[in-house]
């Protein structure tokens, strides 16, 4: 069990007010953050960055409902920023699980989204309208295989999870998201990657979307030495598996069109006749040849498809670095940004202009030497953090002396649901730790976070600072800069 | 009856043939052995399937022995008729599979099914392949292990109208001639080399992926007409890289096969001409992705390929040019494209029948790319002593300009390659293969028969009992400390326990008789080769992470039984220290099964081919 602390200190060990202080939940395999930024007048700035947990932890509404009264408690009931990074389950649940607290007692003064959720963004309703569609065929694929055979579900399933209910259901990510946007006390902003903007009321922070990417000419330029899958495939996701959402009358669920089958209808006999064709009776159905059958594998392809737009989704996340203007710290937010969207940073050119009225361009480069606090992306899977080569940036960029990494993770989570090898993955633990001299803090209750006095790495000085920086009590992390 | 059955098919993929260029030359005719067949095809080796359940529809065999069909040497090819589909899988799968066979001169018998029977396990012959056409629906193609089938995918071509496909149209991976062969190779190394299913260290499914490339473009290769048509067209520059690299690439184009050979062997340049790129021989210590790993091996291979090609034509080029090189303005003399097309497809022929060759020269388990140079040259060597053409050179050279070699050698010449000799046995050694050798005689004598394949296996089967008894305390005492010499195994329980291994019943180290296989073969200069392949593999569990991995180790000895002597000890020894501490290392960085989400599949090759077409 963790050390338990009950009160709050901030980094400077109290001699000046701290300029931002981050809390991240420890409520199981989700993400949950809240960013306290100090105005001028010493008043904090709120932004809560999403509030999710995965759909199969047990019992979920008390817990995000203690999650969501902290905010409460913390926030005095407004949230000056509401980030919802992107539609899975495990950032977005706790809306509406904790719904009592986030309708009644918090008000949100602005939403950010992502410009893919963007109603009047043309790409952004096409990928939208696309994943609804694939999204319905994985799941006829899933109820038929559980039919056939349970078991052979349990992948296509886990991969559903992050998706929630499906789409209509009220508890599914998408009706929440559009909740959260009908809320009339909102201000909504959709992000594009590129914007930089200074934060209102806080001067000297500034805000750069990285992601996620905007078009498909843009990752053209994606080194074509990688492999195709870590490529972003905006507008056709998995198209080669068109075949098999028709088969699966997806498609406003009609009946399959007749082009979409390989052969005239001529040659097609209905597989009910079968067990009256003679070839077939001897070579197929005969109860001994029963364990070379094929009934399943067209499903099993749906869980491909499954994987496709469960990596995709993470691409689409809205992926944040917040500056301090003065000292040029950067901590950085990337949602569950994966490869896809990592190599298309480097690209990017955000104009700013200096507080001496000079305008000058910025670059990922110039931003992740200076990252001091990492949200390790997507729990620390193998491809939701870049090591960065040739121009693309990554992790080996972040080279700041004082960084720090938090990850959400649940590896008994993990566990249960057979992932317990990738998320997290540990060679990428292990080089994190590298990275941050061990000041890596892993948020599941089977972690000790690391203990300042054993970390050699550090210096006295920074084994102190660090000390009094990074805080774990049982229900959340704060890091204090 | 006829000797061969002849049967047309497409010489380029359809996706290909649609360009109006090609289209002209697309047919061509494929030779397989005659034997009869009912509907399906079904056959002694395969049989074909086709069960659409994607489409909940089911489609009529073909009986390619109706008369209609034999007399116009198969069915028209036609990407609309199920039936020619078949025919078409059928014809290029029972091609590879008779390069397989002449090459290892052997029989071929299918992975045996283990049947967990209530009375323990039990192994039965699996007689055919079977193979499905249209099984599902993605740009996929697998082979399925436990199912001894492959599984064949079809997709509608991308919505975007930029390729040569019909937009939306519909790609039949099983018209294929490269995906066809491919498949049917994984399923053969399979038969020869089970456990390179398991991946020991980086090489191990990177290799499965290079040899099922290889055989595919070898095999394509190595029709003729195939090479004419592109002879003809970039007439001026014969002796070229960019010849025989084009039209591979064309080839990959088409299957999504060789991704790497693309970048690995060259590009087209900004002036729209194809230009060979230089090779990084730091590049194989750089990959670690099995596909990108196995384009290395692919590319030293095609390199080889071509340099082979380029010394057989040396002396026609001179001919056709008065010595000069440079050929005369106009078309090329048809008799100049003929022969030049039917060197290249010799030379594609002889590659083909060395790689397979080489796999009875391979380590049964746990195999890198260094030591298939090493089993590529012996088995050259042995068969082939006189290199008259520089094939040997020819390998050596690109392999090592890939940076593929053995890591543990001094110098890279073809005599330290070489597998080490036999020869060098102490007395008691020798006194030991000879016992065992002499135990395998019968089955020499036994192999010249004809029998039916099941016959065969059912005898082999039994041979492999009695030599596995044989290698136990009880029977085998004698022998078996030379033996565990020889070969790098555990027989005899130590007193001291080793970590990780079980005994069995029959009081020692659990081992499994893998394979026994009898081989005689012919040389170009008319001399035998007379050997048994014997392969023993043996399994320890050793922690890797906190989680229990079996680490492999074996042997495969090959056997002179006129002389009852050995000829190799191809070794990977169970306790061998840097052995083990190279696969924890392995299994601790391994990334092929981090993605997340992609539950432990029974498909091993599905998810390798998956891994890189999503």
């Amino acid at each position: 069990m963790p050390r338990k602390k009950k009160k709050v200190t901030n980094g400077n060990g109290g001699a000046k007010p701290a300029k931002v202080r981050v809390r991240t939940y420890r409520h199981g395999l989700g993400d949950c953050h809240l960013l306290s930024f100090t105005k001028p007048d010493g008043k904090p700035f709120q932004i809560l960055i999403d509030c999710g947990v995965v759909s199969r932890t047990p019992n979920p509404r008390p817990i995000m409902t203690r999650v969501a009264q902290d905010i409460v408690r913390e926030t005095g009931g407004v949230v000056d920023v509401l980030v919802a990074t992107h539609q899975h389950t495990d950032h977005l649940s706790g809306f509406k699980q904790a719904e009592a607290e986030f309708n009644n007692n918090i008000k949100m003064k602005r939403l950010w989204l992502a410009w893919t959720e963007d109603p009047r963004n043309p790409l952004g309703k096409k990928i939208q309208s696309q994943l609804v569609k694939k999204l319905a065929a994985v799941r006829a694929a899933a109820e038929k295989l559980a039919e056939l055979n349970p078991k052979e579900a349990a992948g296509i399933n886990g991969v559903l999870d992050f998706f929630g209910a499906a789409a209509g259901d009220a508890s599914s990510t998408q009706a929440i998201l559009d909740a959260l946007q009908k809320r009339h006390e909102t201000d909504i902003t959709y992000h594009n990657p590129g914007d930089s903007f200074v934060l209102p009321d806080v001067p000297n922070v500034r805000v750069y979307v990285l992601g996620p990417p905007i078009d498909a000419n843009q990752l053209k330029h994606v080194n074509p030495r990688k492999s195709q899958h870590e490529a972003y495939e905006m507008p056709e996701i998995a198209s080669d598996l068109l075949g098999l959402v028709e088969a699966l009358g997806a498609e406003d669920g009609e009946r399959a069109s007749e082009l979409s089958y390989p052969f005239e209808k001529w040659y097609r006999h209905p597989a009910s006749a079968m067990k009256r064709n003679k070839f077939f009776k001897e070579h197929y159905l005969r109860k001994s040849e029963n364990w070379r059958k094929i009934e399943l594998d067209w499903l099993q392809a749906a869980e491909t498809l499954a994987l496709a737009l469960n990596d995709f989704t993470n691409n689409t996340s809205l992926a944040l670095a917040f500056e301090f203007i003065d000292s040029g710290e950067v901590l950085l937010f990337p949602g569950d940004a994966q490869v896809g969207s990592w190599l298309t940073w480097s690209d990017l050119n955000w104009s700013v202009t200096d507080p001496n009225g000079a305008a000058r361009t910025v670059q990922a480069a110039d931003l992740f030497p200076r990252v001091v606090f990492y949200k390790g992306s997507h729990h620390a899977s193998y491809n939701g953090t870049l090591t960065g080569y040739e121009q693309a940036v990554g992790l080996e960029d972040m080279t700041h002396r004082d960084l720090v990494c938090v990850v959400p993770v649940d590896r008994e989570m993990s566990k249960k649901m057979g992932w317990d090898r990738t998320l997290p993955w540990a060679p990428l633990l292990d080089r994190l730790k590298e990275k941050t001299r061990g000041r890596l803090v892993l948020t599941d209750h089977a972690e000790i976070p690391p203990d300042p006095k054993t970390l050699d790495a550090l210096s006295a000085t920074e084994r102190d600072r660090f000390a009094k920086q990074v805080v774990v009590s049982d229900d959340h992390v704060d890091y204090t800069l | 009856m006829p000797q061969w059955r002849k049967l047309r098919g497409y010489a380029f993929d359809p996706v290909l043939s649609q360009q109006f260029e090609t289209a002209g030359i697309n047919e061509i005719v494929f030779k397989v052995p005659w034997e009869e067949l009912d509907p399906g095809p079904v056959g002694d080796y395969l049989e074909v399937i086709d069960y659409d359940p994607a489409s909940a529809a089911f489609y009529e065999p073909v009986n390619l022995d109706a008369a209609s069909i034999v007399g116009g040497d198969g069915l028209d090819p036609e990407e609309s008729n199920p039936q020619f589909h078949q025919q078409f899988v059928y014809a290029v799968a029972m091609t590879t599979i008779r390069n397989f066979e002449s090459a290892l001169g052997r029989k071929i018998f299918w992975t045996r099914r283990n049947e967990n029977k209530k009375r323990g396990q039990r192994e039965t012959f699996v007689p055919r392949l079977r193979i499905y056409p249209h099984a599902f629906r993605a740009a996929n193609a697998f082979y399925s292990p436990d199912r001894k089938a492959l599984v064949f995918g079809y997709f509608p071509a991308s919505p975007n109208p930029t390729g040569v496909q019909l937009p939306g149209g519909i790609v039949f991976s099983c018209l294929s001639h490269d995906i066809i062969a491919h498949e049917t190779t994984h399923s053969l190394l399979d038969t020869v080399l089970p456990r390179y299913l398991d991946s020991t260290n980086p090489d191990v499914l990177a290799f499965h992926e290079a040899f099922a490339d290889i055989v595919a473009l070898f095999q394509h290769f190595s029709f003729p007409e195939v090479l004419h048509h592109q002879i003809a067209k970039t007439r001026g520059d014969l002796a070229s890289q960019s010849l025989l690299g084009e039209l591979a690439q064309q080839f990959g184009q088409a299957s999504g096969l060789y991704g790497g050979l693309r970048e690995a062997i060259g590009r087209v340049n900004e002036q729209g001409k194809w230009e060979p790129i230089e090779p990084d021989p730091t590049a194989y210590e750089k990959t670690s992705e099995p596909h990108e790993r196995g384009s290395l091996l692919v590319a030293a291979l095609f390199d080889a390929y071509i340099a082979v090609y380029r010394e057989r034509v040396a002396d026609l080029i001179r001919i056709a040019t008065g010595g000069s090189g440079i050929l005369p303005a106009g078309a090329l003399p048809v008799d100049l494209t003929n022969r030049l097309a039917r060197e290249a497809a010799k030379s594609a022929q002889h590659l083909l029948t060395m790689c397979i060759r080489a796999l009875d020269y391979c380590p049964p388990v746990d195999i890198t790319f260094g030591d298939y140079l090493r089993a590529l040259i012996t088995a050259d060597v042995d068969l082939v002593p006189g290199d008259e053409h520089h094939y040997r050179v020819a390998i050596i050279e690109a392999f090592r300009r890939r940076g593929l070699y053995p890591r543990d050698l001094r110098t890279l010449s073809e005599q330290s390659l070489h597998w080490p000799s036999g020869d060098q046995l102490d007395d008691a050694g020798r006194k030991a293969i000879s016992l065992l050798a002499d135990k395998l005689r019968p089955l020499a004598e036994r192999s010249h028969y004809h029998e039916a394949r099941s016959t065969t296996f059912e005898f082999l089967r039994e041979f492999r009992e009695e030599i596995h008894d044989l290698l136990t305390p009880k029977i085998g005492k004698k022998i078996l400390g030379n033996l565990e010499e020889i070969t790098g195994l555990l027989l005899t329980p130590r007193r001291k326990k080793v970590l990780g291994l079980e005994i069995s019943k029959k009081g020692g180290y659990s081992f499994e008789v893998h394979s026994v296989r009898p081989v005689r073969r012919h040389g170009p200069g008319g001399e035998e080769v007379d050997n048994i392949v014997l392969s023993i593999t043996q399994k320890r569990s050793v922690p890797a992470n906190g989680v229990w991995y079996n680490m492999l180790g074996g042997c495969t000895l090959l056997l002179d039984l006129d002389t009852l002597t050995l000829r190799y000890a191809i070794r990977k020894p169970i306790d061998d220290p840097q052995r083990l501490n190279a696969f924890q290392r392995y299994i601790d960085g391994d990334t092929s099964s981090a993605a997340v989400g992609l539950s432990k599949t029974r498909e091993p090759i599905a998810h390798l081919h998956l891994s890189a077409s999503m």
